[in-house]
């Protein structure tokens, strides 16, 4: 016979079929305390410092001057861009994570442009180029692994990975033909320099990404191809029974995909009429986060990238603070999400604790008080 | 009166805001055979997973002889001889019955710490060295027996590991000799089985007949069965009976889960009934009988007849001839195929479940590529000219005008959306009309609401994602939309599977409504009882070959059932 003094499960934890807004939003919040408690820890524990001077430089230094404020709304826009551009992807459960190396196929797109014809041709033409060239870069970058996947079911994840080292050595590969012998960091070039609105260098970027929010939106919600490529998403197999092309709704959606990325290439290099191999910043692999987080809602990507890139540049800032350099900026950033992310194990799970008083214990121990009393 | 096997008291269990089990009191008997009988989403799975410690009770207690015991995990339903057999079958394919049986056996625990431990309880407590007097001088000489002490524990420790893989090889060797004790195992209880054969070359009964061999061979003395009877012919379900009659005799507490009344009536002692996750009553099955056992488990009234008009003209609506498909294996799943189906009459296919009749409708539905034979549909709205269906696509067939409906056996994976509300399922067949780039859901949301109306769909509203909904709502979305198109062939596989009793009269009756308008309608079953009751033809399908097409109005369960299992072997393809 078994052991029957065993006690019941300590911890049990079970799905929550529903959860109340105000709650969820609530453990978050609590999530996100938690993370600051955290970053104050280690900041301390690290850099030593003032913990207050870490937490106001963390959420008031982006705001401290009107530049600050604009190159934090840039920063933001840019993210968004890119989280965009995975999204439709990851609606089809096509596992993107080239955006990286899409966009830097875009910046090179430009730079290419900018190499061969900057000078020659008046500056709208060679803009009107450059933005084409990026965008075609990009797009032949995203529709490679979705060739591959639609008609060799090759794992998407893999070779969009693999497709960003591609992209790098090609642009390493490209400012070294370029530049002569050498330069290999960066290469810089005299024309290609996206016009300022009325002197501001950063309102053109994010104006093209409001626009392009509100047609991505507006393609998911209420177009035929945003219908299509959820069903694909959701099954594949009600996609064949109703008739799509499934392998079509793959390639193009991977070729939107593309061309989002294309066009932050354009713009980046927009910016600052430059090559460098780390151009597209990291911003490829934090869309994917962004994009999950917002549940693949173009709407609420505009809160979730507003908040990682927020983030990301006051942490920025905090660590400068005390030249500590980029792995602060890493660290917190990577705590914040860390928590933010584990608190959706809260909202999705409750844990429930063992009852101090089980029944069957209490059945018997009645049983016994009455047999005293009888006594 | 029988000792009691197993006693629940005031179980319940809750998912979120789902009650699945309220303060269920149950107690079953050795030497009993209990169905435990409800509709689906009446509590009786999440109740045995309970019990076989697959989820642990909210509140209440479960008693195995007389005792308190937590189940915590299967493991401990293990050990206090519980053993489930599940709907779903969890063999190895490549493995031989026997080495399933015996897979995951674990040789008793032989830890060499905890042996150590003990050995050496039993070193000498005196010191090596003994002090002799002599000539009253102390000498210090060695004691060569409590050496000898010494070393032996030491010499033994050394050898533990030894030993114990020594051991290993002994039950190893052991296991792979088992098939003899287990073939006794299974003659005992009358299973005709081979038990040296791989999984993939037995039949499913056959699996299931490994699957209950595993759980009497592990001991079990309450078994568990979940809906048994599902997969088998009615031959299978009689020699399946007939050997849980002999595991009752021997002793066994045996719980069975079904919603089939005939079968409860012919194997079960006692019957308890669950609704909504509350213990309705537990009778003697020898004093009651079918409509009294329905009316407990429905909650109220219900008749349990289904119409049968004699077909209005039939005239041949689709015409599949010599269709053959052949998979990646090179096996003909579906082998010279060649059948009518007319207007106005319910075509009914009966076979073991995977003898080609998703082929067969997926053929026709243009999402198999078929490797030879036709598919001619006679067009009613052009005087019924012949339309050509060989290699078309699903649009390409919608495009030609034939107004075909699916009702695929996959519910959710494949006629609807899970995650999608029910207005952007019904879009799924009527999205891509009309030039704009743009979705209308305007028309798909009044289809919506009509079927909602109409068909009686329990659901908050028709913004609600269908996977939330139960799955007879699911299948009258699914089948309200199939049929909004004005079909003219409706195909329908497993429509009323997993449905409680009323959905599937209400089916039943779409099914017939149908007919009348003159749809051909073609319906994959497997209750027999139902086919032979609904259709006006059956075609039996066996091993991807049709075995027969008999009229459904002189035809009994027991020649279909022969006709279901007429060939056995596969065929392979050069």
């Amino acid at each position: 016979m078994a052991d029957t003094t065993k006690k019941n499960p300590l911890v049990r934890i079970s799905k929550r079929s529903d959860i109340k807004g105000w709650k969820a939003m609530g453990i978050r919040a609590i999530a996100f305390v938690i993370a600051l408690l955290i970053v104050g820890v280690v900041s301390t524990a690290t850099v030593g410092g003032d913990i207050i001077k870490i937490y106001t430089t963390l959420f008031i230094g982006n705001l401290m001057t009107q530049r600050t404020v604009w190159a934090l709304l840039e920063s933001i826009a840019f993210l968004l861009l890119v989280s965009l551009a995975v999204t439709p992807a990851f609606k089809m459960r096509f596992w993107n994570i080239g955006a990286e190396g899409q966009t830097l196929m875009g910046v090179l797109g430009a730079a290419m442009i900018v190499n061969y014809l900057g000078g020659k041709i008046p500056e709208p033409a060679l803009l009107l180029l450059m933005f084409a060239t990026s965008i075609i870069f990009a797009a032949v970058w995203a529709v490679v692994p979705a060739l591959f996947k639609a008609y060799f079911n090759t794992n998407e994840t893999l070779f969009t990975l693999m497709m960003n080292y591609v992209a790098i050595q090609l642009v390493k590969f490209f400012i070294q033909a370029w530049s002569g012998k050498g330069n290999t960091g960066s290469k810089d070039f005299n024309y290609g320099y996206l016009p300022k609105i009325g002197g501001n260098e950063y309102l053109l970027g994010i104006l093209i990404v409001v626009v392009i929010t509100v047609l991505v939106t507006i393609y998911l919600k209420r177009s035929k191809h945003g219908y299509e490529l959820s069903v694909v998403g959701e099954s594949e197999n009600t996609a064949r029974y109703i008739g799509i092309n499934v392998k079509a709704v793959i390639i193009r959606t991977m070729i939107l995909s593309g061309v989002l990325c294309g066009v932050l290439g354009f713009i980046l290099f927009g910016k600052s009429a430059n090559l460098y191999e780390t151009a597209a910043g990291g911003r490829g692999f934090t869309a994917i986060l962004v994009s999950w987080l917002a549940k693949f809602n173009p709407i609420y990507m505009v809160g979730t990238s507003s908040l990682v890139a927020f983030l990301q540049s006051g942490a920025k800032r905090a660590g400068d603070l005390y030249s500590a350099g980029k792995f602060f900026t890493d660290l917190t950033v990577g705590i914040f999400f860390f928590c933010i992310i584990a608190s959706e194990f809260f909202i999705n799970y409750t844990v429930k604790f063992r009852k101090k008083t089980q029944k069957i214990i209490s059945e018997v121990a009645i049983e016994e008080k009455v047999e005293e009393v009888n006594e | 009166m029988n000792p009691i096997a197993i006693e629940l008291k005031g179980v319940s269990k809750r998912f979120g805001e789902v009650v699945a089990n309220k303060n269920v009191n149950l107690t079953v008997y050795k030497n009993e055979i209990l169905s435990l009988l409800g509709e689906n989403g009446s509590g009786k799975t999440t109740l045995m997973n309970m019990i076989s410690g697959i989820y642990f009770p909210d509140e209440g207690s479960i008693e195995i002889n007389g005792k308190p015991v937590v189940i915590g995990s299967p493991r401990d339903a293990h050990n206090y001889k519980i053993g489930m057999i599940h709907q779903h079958f969890k063999l190895v394919d490549v493995f031989s019955a026997a080495d399933n049986i015996i897979l995951g056996e674990k040789m008793p625990v032989y830890s060499v710490r905890g042996e150590a431990k003990e050995c050496l309880k039993a070193l000498p407590t005196d010191s090596v060295v003994k002090e002799v007097e002599k000539d009253g001088k102390t000498t210090k000489t060695l004691d060569f027996n409590t050496l000898w002490g010494y070393l032996k524990v030491y010499l033994k420790i050394a050898a533990l590991p030894f030993i114990k893989f020594g051991k290993k090889v002994a039950f190893d060797f052991l296991k792979k000799n088992r098939v003899k004790e287990l073939q006794a195992v299974a003659d005992k209880y009358g299973f005709e089985i081979d038990l040296k054969k791989k999984i993939y070359e037995l039949s499913v009964s056959e699996k299931q007949t490994v699957e209950i061999i595993k759980v009497l061979y592990r001991g079990a003395e309450i078994l568990i069965l979940d809906e048994p009877t599902a997969v088998l012919t009615p031959q299978e379900t009689l020699k399946l009976f007939a050997v849980l009659r002999r595991m009752r005799e021997d002793g066994k507490a045996i719980i069975i889960i079904t919603h089939k009344l005939n079968e409860v009536m012919a194997i079960s002692d006692k019957v308890a009934i669950l609704r909504k996750g509350e213990h309705i009553a537990t009778v003697n099955t020898a004093e009651t009988n079918e409509k009294e056992l329905t009316e407990m488990m429905v909650g109220k009234k219900v008749s349990l007849n289904i119409d049968r008009d004699d077909p209005v003209n039939p005239v041949d609506r689709l015409k599949v001839k010599g269709l053959t498909v052949i998979n990646h294996d090179k096996i003909k799943l579906l082998d010279d195929v060649n059948f009518v189906a007319r207007s106005g009459e319910i075509l009914g296919i009966a076979g073991i479940a995977g003898s080609g009749q998703r082929e067969l409708l997926e053929s026709i539905a243009g999402l198999v590529k078929f490797d030879g034979g036709d598919i001619v549909y006679y067009d009613p709205q052009k005087n019924n000219e012949e339309v050509d269906l060989k290699s078309k696509t699903p649009v390409q067939i919608r495009d030609l005008g034939v107004r075909l409906s699916f009702v695929p056996e996959d519910r959710l994976g494949m006629g609807l959306v899970g995650n999608m509300d029910i207005v952007d399922n019904m879009m799924l067949r009527s999205y891509k009309r009309g030039h704009s780039l743009f979705v209308d859901r305007k028309a798909p949301s009044k289809l919506a609401d009509e079927i909602v109306h109409d068909l009686e769909v329990v659901t908050p509203n028709t913004r609600t994602a269908v996977r939330k909904l139960s799955g007879g709502n699911v299948q009258k979305v699914l089948v309200g939309r199939e049929i909004a198109s004005a079909p003219t062939v409706l195909m329908a596989a497993y429509p009323v599977r997993g449905l409680d009793i009323n959905s599937s009269y209400t089916i039943y009756n779409l099914l017939n409504e149908q007919k009348k308008k003159g749809v051909a309608v073609i319906f994959v079953g497997e209750d027999l009882d139902v086919l032979i009751e609904l259709c006006d033809r059956i075609l039996v399908l066996c091993a991807g070959k049709i075995t027969g097409i008999v009229d459904a109005r002189n035809i009994t369960k027991e020649e279909v059932g022969l006709l279901m299992t007429k060939t056995e072997e596969v065929k392979e393809v050069e």
